[in-house]
Formats: structure tokens, sequence, C-alpha cells
């Protein structure tokens, strides 16, 4: 922050020019200066330095001025010291200034920030970001596009406080899950509501990004509450780009990359699995090693060749991703449109994982009369998708001394150890899924009088999946079987219709109120159907040739559908730009809900004082915006699953002997419960955001606390009655956090930016109550199956402590017939120390991160940009299952590769893994709990513009080449490919990308 | 502004017409539960499914090992466990408790079959009783019921009599729960099977429902349980005499995929095809039971040998066979010793053959390890009928519940109470001499009838009941349970903690923690001996 140009100084020098003045009024009242006409002079510029021409200066009281010239100067007659000169130019903030005894007045004309106010989209409408009330943020799109990916939500990553974004998979095609402001619903779901242009929609990741002109994060229940029953973890708003009048946009862009993997690990090699075998199977404590001939059997050969294979090269190779995007956009006076398409093309670093997807838009907006107008949003997404075979993450278990190929090169089904090769069974197999997705939105838009709008709007949206698969017969399941084909075909589809009528109306410039009315009728169906069959005659014709199964499994068919009829109200209400009130009840009702709880009632109330235009700091120039925020609303979770309530039976098919099968219905265990209804958030929520230096420095603190009850639970009944469980609302789930975000302009000159931004976000989360049941003692019992514990985070981990390995000059107390070890066994914590290692030891640890937050900058110089952006994930603690588990190689058995670790020997008394051996080891799991936090440089990019003069001949407007890196850099403890997946997930690629972007 | 005020009164009426059908939710795919309880067809399809619902004793939904089954058969003086979910509990009785996982199933099973029984014994109030389907449907229910708390009064001794059906409505309603008195369990009990002994047929041609024979077997069960011997007498002789049932070779008992022979009574159906095979309600996966995995050894991780379905194909190695019941068997003679059981495997495996041994050399154990191994086995399970692959693990052959072997046995054992030694001895020699011995002509004793009954139907799920309602369990366990064996002063197999474990309170099961725990332990205390 070392570098303050002369905007910088020039804000400082404000309260020194204060002190001056003041000094000089006092002057003045001591001696009184005659009256005389003198010529005042100067230069008007903007911050860049770039004179301003036309800036209006006016000697103030009077009507003499004049305006400034090409050059940005002027020339005024003042008549005292004591006159005003005052500067004005649209979009720019006036400024008055006393002429004293200078004749030079040079002045810096600043950009207005509370005229140039931007518009927020808000549910059912916009707003002045200066008139929010509740906590919403706003993400722009070239900040998102940073990133390559095609998941929306994973370019959410880092841009908002309070919004976390954990990736779910990596593959081509992968997708992210989001949550905002911390977990809570046990059972339903925790994804936010998605909206597009007005329109809820499920997937938001089917949507191309560069169709997205910006997104708003509503974050608390104010803002939230007017999507009522839906909205109880968050809502994000899409609003895509639309024509703009008598302008015509053409833009192209394109990048190609390639992915690499990378870990922070490493596996055995050859010799090290060797040695790891052998020390697996050495007498205890004798150290006697088994003969290497009868210990790796018919392995050993290779083991003497020293024959060796890497097998994450045989399964991971650097991959291509590539993306093309062309749109138009180009209105006239009463016609607008935007067109775009896009190509979207991802190879993954495990063949055949693929993802090809294209898109297509078509955006209109039409005014047909005077008061009419007409809007259409068309979306069309195909996309098509190829997974790799579910073994494939063998490649991390299997032992280097195992060879793929025979002496031949041809590759093997079964390797030396019986098992079957996972690059086999990854070459015979198909796995697809296609994608079709239309979405049709209409708005017709009457102003009825001035101020009172409808809006009706209106809307259709399917999606139709097909998935494939195919297990030819020689692959491992389908040689069993003479070849496995399933096909699962998905249907969805669901209806709005929305009544919306607003009246806006400014009493006067003091009083402004604005009132919004909706009726919403929403109507969605899912179908599914599935089914498998066995026996084939052939391979060749994949899983399209189900018809010719020899053997099917019976077909699954399986309908949800989910209406929501809702109304809603908001006022809202503008006192002198400084005290805004909003209060907004939304009531709906849904087909899911218990026959008895049809309708559910979410309201809010916010309220926000703007402190930076009370007469007492308005004219503090340091301070450009002060707002003080308050609200509290209500949501709901449509968690209830459909049919929940109703008692319906499920089919049974029976054979008896030889016979046909018939079908038979019984109810499930789980008792139904017609009262079912939403779960509930109530949250309390209070910001402040400032804006310092005219805006250069800006941001945000927040503070919120949320309890949301009626949680759906499982309650367990006495099973005498047949039934084992009925869902009720009886949980309760808290959370509270701190947010903070600020971002910062140190340095705008004409050839120079310096932007900065920060954001910084904290979430407790607790578990207020379950499903009510008490002890012997009356306390509330802990679900232990689940991992929910009273007064504990939702995502806890239940274990014993690991506390080291015993080694062999330590006195090992008895601690009962559980637990019996010896040197170079885990040591786990008597936590409640008496004397034994029993259940009651294990201790609950706290997964969730406990803070998040993201930090960026960028520098642009005459065109080039350079940016970079870091994002952390601090406290989260993950168990790694490929350090203990048998199936992930991390058992030290000397069966299988993994993790390498620096497991005991009786030469090697390691304290961090314990003694190898082909038994179980007791309390394994508990050294597997690995800090997951991280740091690091999601993107790190330099772009060139090329200078608007150059394009100008060949009727560009715009030119960029750029160069990105992704993921590059990361730091962790925990051992993966990525530290939010696994080690036996999809691997997370780093992706190296050059692009380029023209406009005409 | 009047025009103005119209308008948005008109608009205001638009934006609230909306119909309530929106909001009523529509069902597609599934039916209500009104089907069942109200047409003989949707009785009969409860009834069917029962059936269905009921293979969950052989095939849990998430756990493919823990299986009612096969933990209900451990525990006896005829039997060793080697390892696996529930073998400390209930192979070995150590720490055996009302937390305990099958406790908890069994219970929940059972009365689950109960909650179903009773929702088609309720529904035959509403519906047309001279249909025949109904009459059918309401036969097999009430077995289904008498069954269901047979095993629990048995295994459980303290229970809940619930003969109500369970709504929304009368779930939460208060109710004092107090164990029934067990006089009226029986009478229940009675009177359900005496309904289905009314109105069942011998014949059906749906193999694995109940049958007039299987209503007729388990009142004999019931009879016997409660001493009635004059009762046992009179089913067997009623069965025995009804022609429809016979004996078949040893070979054949347990010799196909489909056991629904003149010698089966009750038989759990599995098949490859819809409705043959466990069907996952959860995720509609398809798959079978793994009987034959429990009672096969590990003899695949001896050196030189490889799966084959001639050494019992894939193993898990759960429960076995103890010594104290192979020496029941005269070796020589009672072919039982061969045809139920696998006693010695040999080398199959040419690439890993040890120094000196050749193909089709026995394995020999010389340590606990190898003994294990090499255990000898029961073959009733064994499936090499339906398996495609030796390393396969999941089976579709049928399960035999109940045979007429059983029924024989009873009678024996009634008609030596009943002092009657000719019909006495007309059916102990049925399983006797079926097994390749000479017709036993002297005087039977009773232990020769439990040795008889022991060697005739080990591991097919009698044992502990047979042991408890003649007052032997404690006893037997305390003496015989486990296994010891030494050979040449080497220890081949040390596993008798359940001789040291066993407590007189382990006659019965514990009740499930949890319903003791929403019961009130006031009204419905644990059994005694368990905390």
């Amino acid at each position: 922050m070392k570098v303050f140009n002369e905007a910088n100084i020039a804000e400082k020098s404000i309260p020194f020019q204060r002190i001056v003045l003041f000094v000089f009024s006092v002057f003045c009242l001591v001696l009184t200066i005659s009256a005389q006409t003198r010529i005042v002079t100067g230069v008007v510029k903007d911050v860049s330095g770039e004179a301003m021409t036309g800036v209006g200066v006016v000697l103030k009281g009077t009507t003499k001025g004049t305006i400034t010239n090409i050059d940005g100067q002027y020339s005024i007659e003042v008549v005292s010291n004591s006159d005003v000169l005052e500067f004005s130019f649209i979009g720019y903030e006036t400024i008055a200034k006393q002429v004293d005894n200078q004749s030079v007045i040079n002045i810096i004309m600043h950009e207005d920030v509370k005229t140039l106010e931007e518009l927020v989209v808000v549910g059912y409408g916009t707003q002045r970001k200066s008139d929010l009330t509740g906590s919403v943020v706003s993400v722009k799109a070239e900040d998102m596009n940073a990133t390559p990916t095609t998941s929306v939500a994973e370019m959410l990553r880092g841009q908002a406080a309070g919004v976390v974004v954990t990736q779910t998979s990596a593959r081509p095609g992968g997708t992210s899950d989001i949550l905002i402001r911390g977990k809570r619903s046990l059972t339903g779901g925790n994804a936010p509501l998605f909206i597009v242009d007005g329109v809820p929609v499920n997937n938001i990741d089917d949507f191309n990004s560069q169709d997205i002109l910006s997104v708003e994060v509503l974050k608390d229940a104010s803002s939230q509450s007017i999507y009522g029953a839906r909205a109880s973890n968050g809502v994000i708003l899409v609003t895509t780009k639309r024509g703009e009048e008598n302008k015509t946009v053409v833009d192209f862009s394109a990048y190609v990359g390639t992915q690499r993997v990378k870990r922070n690990f490493e596996f055995y090699d050859g010799d090290e699995w060797v040695q790891l075998k052998r020390e697996a199977n050495r007498s205890f404590p004798e150290g006697v090693y088994l003969d290497d001939a009868s210990l790796f059997g018919n392995m050993y050969q290779n083991l003497v060749d020293r024959n060796y294979t890497e097998w994450e090269s045989e399964m991971i190779k650097p991959a291509i991703q590539q993306k093309y995007d062309l749109s138009v956009r180009s209105g006239g006076k009463n016609t607008r449109i935007a067109s775009s398409i896009g190509f979207f093309d991802q190879k993954g670093m495990i063949a055949p994982a693929s993802f090809r997807r294209a898109n297509f838009r078509f955006n209109a907006d039409h005014k047909f009369s005077k008061t009419f107008s007409l809007s259409l949003n068309t979306n069309y997404t195909y996309s098509f998708q190829t997974n790799e075979d579910d073994s494939f993450d063998k490649f991390i278990t299997q032992s280097p001394l195992l060879l793929p190929y025979d002496e031949n090169g041809v590759l093997q089904s079964i390797l030396a150890d019986s098992k079957w090769n996972p690059v086999w069974n990854n070459q015979n197999m198909l796995n697809e899924r296609k994608l079709n997705r239309f979405l049709l939105n209409l708005n017709l838009d009457w102003e009825i009088f001035k101020g009172l709008k409808y809006k009706l709007n209106a809307s259709m949206n399917t999606r139709d999946s097909e998935r494939g698969v195919y297990l030819n017969s020689l692959h491992e399941q389908g040689s069993n079987t003479e070849g496995k084909a399933s096909i699962e075909l998905g249907n969805y589809t669901d209806y709005l219709i929305e009544n919306i009528l607003t009246y806006d109306r400014d009493i006067n410039e003091q009083h402004r109120f604005d009132v919004t009315l909706v009726q919403s009728a929403n109507a969605q169906l899912s179908k599914n159907t599935s089914m498998v069959g066995y026996g084939f005659a052939t391979d060749d014709l994949g899983y399209n040739n189900i018809g010719a199964a020899s053997k099917t499994d019976p077909v699954v068919r399986s309908i949800t559908p989910r209406n929501l009829l809702s109304y809603m109200g908001r006022l809202r209400y503008n006192m002198m730009d400084r005290y805004l009130f909003s209060a907004s009840m939304r009531i709906d009702g849904s087909s899911v809900f218990g026959a008895q709880n049809k309708w559910g009632f979410f309201p809010a109330g916010s309220f926000a004082w703007r402190i930076s235009e009370e007469e007492f700091l308005y004219d503090q120039h340091w301070l450009s915006n002060l707002k003080l925020r308050l609200s509290y609303g209500e949501v709901g979770n449509q968690a209830v699953s459909p049919y929940q309530s109703q008692g319906l039976v499920d089919s049974y098919f029976m054979q008896y002997g030889t016979g046909e099968p018939l079908v038979g219905y019984l109810p499930g265990s789980q008792l139904p419960n017609p009262n079912l209804k939403w779960e509930t958030t109530g949250s309390l929520n209070s910001g402040i955001d400032f804006g310092f230096l005219r805006d250069r420095i800006s941001g945000t603190l927040e503070f919120y606390h949320s309890v949301t009850r009626d949680l759906l639970m499982k309650q367990s009944i006495n099973e005498i009655t047949g039934y084992t469980s009925q869902l009720t609302n009886i949980g309760s789930v808290m959370n509270r956090g701190i947010e903070f975000s600020v971002n910062a302009i140190p340095v705008k000159s004409k050839n120079f930016t310096w932007t900065l931004f920060a954001n910084f976000a904290t979430n407790h989360n607790e578990i207020l109550a379950l499903n009510g049941e008490l002890d012997e003692n009356g306390k509330p019992v802990d679900d232990i199956a689940n991992k929910w514990f009273i007064g504990y985070n939702v995502d806890a981990y239940y274990d014993y402590q690991f506390e080291g390995i015993w080694q062999l000059d330590d006195e090992i107390p008895d601690f009962g017939p559980n637990y019996l070890p010896q040197p170079g066994d885990i040591k786990v914590k008597d936590v409640d120390k008496d004397g034994l290692i029993t259940p009651d030891d294990r201790i609950i640890i706290n997964r969730s991160p406990k803070w998040t937050g993201s930090l960026g900058s960028s520098v642009a110089w005459k065109g080039i940009e350079f940016s970079f952006d870091f994002y952390t994930v601090q406290g989260v603690i993950k168990s790694n299952a490929y350090l203990y588990d048998s199936n992930s190689g991390g058992d030290l058995h000397g069966r299988l590769n993994g993790i390498k670790v620096d497991y005991w020997t009786l030469e090697n008394p390691s304290n961090t893994a314990p003694r190898p051996r082909d038994a179980t080891i007791t309390y394994f799991s508990s050294l597997a709990y690995q800090d997951a936090s991280y740091v690091r440089l999601r993107n790190i990019s330099l772009a060139y513009d090329f200078p608007s003069k150059l394009l100008k001949d060949i009727h560009m407007s715009k030119l960029r080449v750029y160069a990105t890196a992704t993921n590059l850099w990361t730091h962790t403890n925990f051992l993966s490919y990525s530290p939010e997946l696994s080690a036996g997930s999809y691997p997370e690629p780093k992706t190296l990308l050059v692009g380029l972007n023209v406009s005409f | 502004m009047k025009k103005y005020i119209y308008t948005t009164i008109f608009f205001f009426t638009l934006l609230f017409i909306s119909c309530e059908d929106f909001l009523q939710e529509k069902v597609y795919t599934q039916i209500t539960s009104d089907y069942i309880v109200s047409t003989p067809s949707g009785m009969a399809s409860a009834v069917l499914a029962m059936y269905n619902k009921d293979r969950e004793i052989f095939r849990n939904n998430s756990d493919t090992e823990t299986t009612l089954w096969t933990n209900m058969l451990m525990g006896d003086d005829i039997s060793v466990p080697r390892a696996g979910n529930g073998v400390p509990q209930f192979g070995r009785l150590a720490n055996l408790q009302g937390s305990t996982g099958n406790v908890g199933r069994l219970w929940r099973h059972m009365y689950a079959i109960v909650g179903y029984a009773n929702l088609v014994i309720d529904a035959s109030q509403r519906v047309d009783m001279t249909d025949p389907v109904a009459i059918q449907a309401l036969a097999e229910a009430r077995v289904f019921r008498a069954h269901a708390y047979f095993w629990l009064i048995r295994k459980f001794d303290r229970i809940y009599l619930n003969t109500r059906v369970t709504t929304p409505e009368n779930v939460n309603d208060s109710i004092v729960y107090t164990p029934a008195d067990p006089d009226d369990v029986f009478a229940l009990i009675n009177e359900d099977l005496n309904y289905a002994i009314d109105h069942l047929s011998w014949e059906t041609s749906q193999p694995g429902r109940f049958t007039q024979g299987a209503a007729r077997h388990i009142k004999a069960k019931v009879a016997a349980w409660l001493k009635d011997w004059q009762e046992v007498g009179n089913q067997v002789n009623i069965i025995d005499q009804s022609g429809f049932y016979n004996l078949v070779s040893l070979e054949e008992i347990f010799g196909s995929a489909d056991l629904n022979h003149s010698e089966a009574i009750l038989v759990s159906q599995w098949s490859k095809g819809i409705g043959g095979w466990y069907i996952n309600p959860n995720t509609g996966t398809t798959s079978g039971h793994r009987m034959p995995l429990h009672f096969t050894p590990n003899y695949h991780q001896e050196q030189g040998m490889l799966m084959d379905f001639e050494s019992g194909a894939y193993p898990w190695g759960r429960l076995f066979p103890n010594d104290h019941l192979l020496k029941m068997y005269d070796q020589a003679k009672d072919r039982r010793y061969q045809v139920f059981y696998k006693h010695t495997w040999h080398y199959n495996n040419p690439a890993g053959l040890p120094r000196g041994k050749k193909l089709g050399d026995p394995l020999v154990p010389v340590n606990q390890a190898q003994y294990l191994n090499l255990h000898p086995a029961c073959t009733k399970y064994n499936d090499s009928y339906t398996r495609l692959r030796p390393d396969e693990t999941q089976s579709f052959k049928d399960i035999i519940i109940y045979r007429l072997a059983e029924t024989y046995l009873m009678g024996a054992e009634a008609y030596y109470h009943l002092g009657k030694t000719d019909s006495l001895s007309y059916y102990y020699n049925k399983t006797w001499e079926r097994a390749g011995n000479a017709k036993f002509t002297g005087t039977i004793t009773w232990d020769m009838i439990a040795d008889e009954h022991a060697r005739e139907l080990a591991l097919e799920g009698d044992r502990w009941f047979f042991l408890k309602r003649n007052g032997l369990l404690i006893e037997n366990i305390r003496k015989y349970g486990g296994e010891y064996i030494e050979k040449k002063g080497v220890v081949l197999m040390n596993d008798t903690l359940i001789r040291e474990n066993v407590q007189p309170h382990h006659v019965r099961l514990p009740i499930p923690q949890a319903q003791i725990d929403i019961m009130g332990k006031e009204n419905f205390p644990q059994n005694e001996g368990y905390n």
C-alpha cells in the first residue's frame, strides 16, 4: 500500500485545506478586504489525469459561469477572496472551492459514486445498491469466468464471504456444492435455490457462464424470505445478458488448455513396497523375515528382475480442455436481442472420462405499445458425459510388482494376484450420460399507469437425461453375466406462472415507497425409469442392445411431483435516503406438506440507516458511505420428500418355486405423518457497509445468527407397532458467524490501476435439539449412528484419539480384554481415564471449516493485466481412508499399495504409523484424521488488451489475449490429489490455458 | 382515479384465484395402503409381500453378513464359530446385551411381521369373507402372526402382545406397555394356527406358501414347547398319514437349487428370477443370500488351494460343526457323516503346490491357523447349482425351514413321553434308517432321541430351541459348547469361551434396550440377568 499517487494526495489534502480555510476565515473577521475583480484560471482533470472538457464553472450565487475548453482549461472573473467557484459535470461530484487569494485553481474531479449508483437484482425486482437493507452480494461475471470450469458453483468459490463451495467431483462435467452460512438441515438438502431471470431452476451448471451478466447471492433471511419455503439454504439470483439499445456487439472468446495431475503424497515404489510386504509378514517380536520366494509367490520373478509398474501413469494422462463462445447483442428503439452459442469440450485425465456441452441462448425484448412490452428468454443445453470405470481408483492400490501387460505387450485381464486389472476393466465398459435441457421464459409487462406495473412471468423448463452403462463380457462384472446393460431415463419438467404487481411512488423528495405483490404457481414433475439387463450374445451394440437381454431386473419407475402455490407481499419505504425500511410476507402452500399443514408463513422485516447521509457526516469527504443494516426474517426448507405424509405401500416381488413372479404390497417401516411441514429458519442479520475516500476502499462487515427449527428427524417409535420410526418436525440447529469483505483500489491512474480484494467468513454450527429422545437420566440422547451430537457441529467424526505408537521400551498398561497392545501398535487416549479403552473414550471431531477466506489482486498497466487470487479454508479435519482402510491400501497388510507412510519397524521406531502386519490393527482409523486446511493459488493470469487505436482499423473494439493457470499451487497437510476430495476420487487437475477474447 | 382502483381490484381478484386441488399430492407409481385393507386381492397381495419380507431373516438389507438366521443358529452345544459380526455375542455369549444389533433386529423383524399380519387380519372385518381369496389370505396371515409370536416368546420370554393396527392417529395414544402373560400368547398362537389348519389346503401350486402341513408342523412344535405330547403325536400322525410328505434320499435333501421336494414342509424360496431374488428396498439392487459362505472355512488361504466348487467355492468361514456333534455319528455306518459334512480338502492349485505335494493330496492341518482354514464344514447350504463361478458370493439356492425329518423326530419325542414304544420306534427309525444305519430295535432312550435330533437337524436352526424346551441349554453349552481339539500334543482348536461365559440368563435374549427406553423400564423391565 505504498503507492498513493496524486489522487490520494488530493484526498489527503482536504483536511489540510479545511484548516487553512478556517484560519483564513478568522482573518476575514479581523481584516476587511476591499472588493476587487480579478481573473482565476486553472485546469480541470479527472483522476486519471485526463483533461476534462465541458465542465461547468460557476461563481456560486450568481449566473456568471463558463465551461472548460478541450484542454480542460477555464478562466473566470471573481470579485472577492470569499467567492466560491462551483465545478460541475454530469456523473461527477460537484466541487465547491473558495477562491481565497489564489489565481490558479486546478481541480481534479471524481466520479460520483452516488449518482452512478449500480442497480442490484433482488427477488422480484431490482434495487439501488444503496437502498439495500438485507445482505446481498453481487458477483461480477468477469470474475467468475476467470476459472475454467463448467460449474457455475465452482466459479462462485471465494467470490462472496459466507458462501462456501466444496467440490463433489472433479471429473469433466463434475459438480460442486454451495453452502451459504452453514448447514441448516440434517435430512433435507442444503443446496441454495437458483433463480435465473426470475425463474427457479434446480441445476445451474447446465447454463453457460458466458451468458451471465451478474450473480447476486441473497444471504440473510430478510432478502430470502420472499422465496419462502424454498429459501432456507439461501438464494442465488442469476441475470443473463440482454441486448442494448442502438448498439451492436459481437463477442468471440476461446481458450484451450491442458490438465495435469498433481499430488502431495508418494506411493511406495517397487523396492519400498517389497520391503513393506516383508515387514508385514515378519515375525514379532523375533523380527524374522519370511522367505521371499514363498512370500511373493508368482510375483517373485518381478522382484528379482526389479520389474516394477508405475500404476498412476498407466491410468492418468494429461488431457486437453477447450471452450468457444460466440455472442451477438444488438438492439433498436423497440426491439433488442442477445443471442449466443457456446461449445465446451473437456477430455478427462482418466480416459474415457470426458464432457462436452453445447449451449444456445436467445433473449429478446420488444416494446409493442406505449405501455406493453414482451421479453423472451430461451436456453437450450445439450451435454454428453462419459465416465471412467468405477474401479479406476484401484490404480492407487495396485502392487508395483503386478504387470498390466504380458511379455508381448498384451493387456492382461487378471493379474498375478488373481485380481482384475483396473486398466482392463476401464477399457471394457461404457458409461454415458446425455442431457437435453430447454428453458423457455416469457414475460409480459404492462404499465397500467405511472408507477403501477403488472408483469406476467411464465416459464417452462424441461430436462431430459439418459444414462447408459454397459459392462461387456470381458469386464470383471460383466463376465459373470455375459454383459450387463443398464439404462436410466430421467425427465423433469416444471411450469411457473407468476402474476406480479408493483407500485412505485415518490410522494416527494423525502418519502418514496414501493409495493410488490406476487401470486405464483409452480408445478414440478420428475420421472425416472431404469432398467437392467444381462446376458447378451454380442457386446458390439452396448447398452442399446438391452432389448435382447436374456434376463432382466424389474423395471423401476418413479414419479415425484411437487406443487407450490405462493402469495407474497412486500413494502419498501425510503425516508430521506437515510432511513430504509422493508417488510414482506410470503405464504407458501406445498403439495409435499402433510394434509394438516399445507400452508407456511414466512415474514421478514429489515431496516437500514445510511449514516453517511446524515447532515453531520455528509460533508466528511473521507467517508463516502456508511450504512447500518438490521434484519430478521423466517424462511423454510421444503425438505419433506414427496409422499412422506401419505400412507403408501411398496411393491415386492415373490416367486414361489419355479412359478411366475408375482407382486405384492406392504407399507414400509416408517409410519406416515400427516402433520409434516417445512423446516423453518429464523435469522437475524446485522451489517455495516462502509466506503472511504470516494469508495476507493469499501467493504462490508456482517454478523448473523440463525436458528433452524422443526428439522425433520426420524423419531423412533415402539417397534411392537410393526413400525420403527416416524418422520417428525422436531430437531433444531443454530448457525452464527461473521463475514467481512473489503475492496480497495490503491492506485488508479491513466495507465496504471491496482485493485485488491479480500474476504473472510466464519461459521459456527451447533445442534440444539435432535429427535427428543431422552436417556434414563432425562438427558437428550445424541444420535451416534448419524454422528449428531447436541451442542456440536452437524458435521462431526466420532472416534478414538490417536496418541502415537507404543514403543519397545514403553510400559504398556492393562487396558482390559478389548485392547492388548504390543510395541508398534497404535496408542489411543484413555479419555475418561478409567484405565480401560472403551467406546466411551471416543471423541467428537468437528469436520467443518472454522473459517474461509480469499485474497486477490490485479495490476493493470497500459493494457497488460496481471491478476491472481488465493483461496483458503482453515480448520477442516477430514478422515483419510488411504491411511487406514484395507480397501484403500492403507491397512499396512502389505497386500496393496497406497499412500506412503513412515511405518514402525523394530529398526525404525516411528511414532506416526504402526507396525505393518497381515492382521487387523486396532484403532487404525484414529490416525487418519488429517488437517485438510489449505491455501491455494487458485488463479493466476496474465492478459494483454491491444490498444483501441490499433484495433479501430480492423474494426475491432476489443482484442484480449491471456494465459491462466488454475490450481497451480496448494499448501495442505491432507494427503490426496485435492484437499477437498479423497485420493480415490477422480483427481483434480491443475489447468494451464491460453485464451482470446474479441469484440466487434 | 376510479378507473385505476377498478383495475387494481380486478388484478387482485385474478391473483387469488386458485384451486386447492393443486396442493393435493397426486400418486403415480405407488398405491395407497387402503388397497391392501379393503379388498380380498389386496389382502392376498399383502400376504404375498410378507413372504418376500420374511426372507430378510437370511439376508439383511444393509449388511450381507450379520444375518438373523446365522446369528440365531449359534450358541448351542454342537457348533463352533470362527469370526464375524455377532459371533462374540451369539457364538461365545460375550457381552450379549440389549444393545446388541441382532437382538433388536430380531425383535423388529418379528413385530414387523406381526404388524403386517394384523393389517390383513383387521381387514377381514371389512372385506367379504365368503371370497376364498380372502379366506386364504387370512389363514396365511394368521400363520405368519402365530409363527412370529412363537419366535418372540421362545427367544425373549417377555413380550408384548399386539393385535391392533397402528395408524398415525392412534400411534400417540397413551398405552401402558406391560409384558404379556405367556398363556395369552400361546392362546393366540393356537387360535391362529387352528384357523389356518381349518382353512388351508395340504397342497399348493405355489411352493413356499404356508400349507395345512406347515401349519400342523408349527402346531406340533408349539405343543412340544408346551409339553402337550398328545397334541404333538396327533399332529405328527396326521402329517405322516396325509400322504403328501415322504422322506427323500440324503443326497436329495440339500442337493439342488430348488428344494421343494416331498420332504420339505416349509422352504424359503430363492431363485435368480424376479421375485426369487432378495431386492434391497432402498436401492432396488438385487442379490442372493450368502449362506454357503457362512459354513465353508477359508480353505483357499492355504498354499496350493484355489477356490473351486468341489472345495465349497467362496468361503467366509463363520460357523462349523464341533467335535461333540461329529462324535455322535457312527462314522462307518451313518452316511450323514459324509453327506452333511466335508472333512478333508485336497490340493487343487497346480501353480502353488508346496514342495513334495501333488494335486489331489489331502491337506493335513498342523497348527491352529491351518485347522481353522480346514475345519470340518457343514455342506447343507453349499451351492454349486446357482453360481456361475466359484468366486461368486451370492447364492440363490432355496433354504429349508422345516422338513419332515423334524416332524418325525417330534413324533419320536412325543411317543417317548407318552410311553408308546412302537410309535416311538416307528418315528425314530425314519431318519435313523435312512442314514444307512440298521433298524434300531432295542429300547430307545431320551438321550438317543436328543442325539438323533442333532445328527439329523444340525445347523438347520432348531437345536437352540430344542435344548431350551428340554431345559438343557445352559448345561449342554457348559459341557460341549465351542471346541477344544488336541492331537499329538498340538492344540489345533481352542475356542471354549462360551463354556465359561454361559450364564443361566442366557436361556433367553435380552429385550432390546432401545425398546425398553421407549416403553419405560418400570412397565417393561429387562430380562433378569441382563443390565
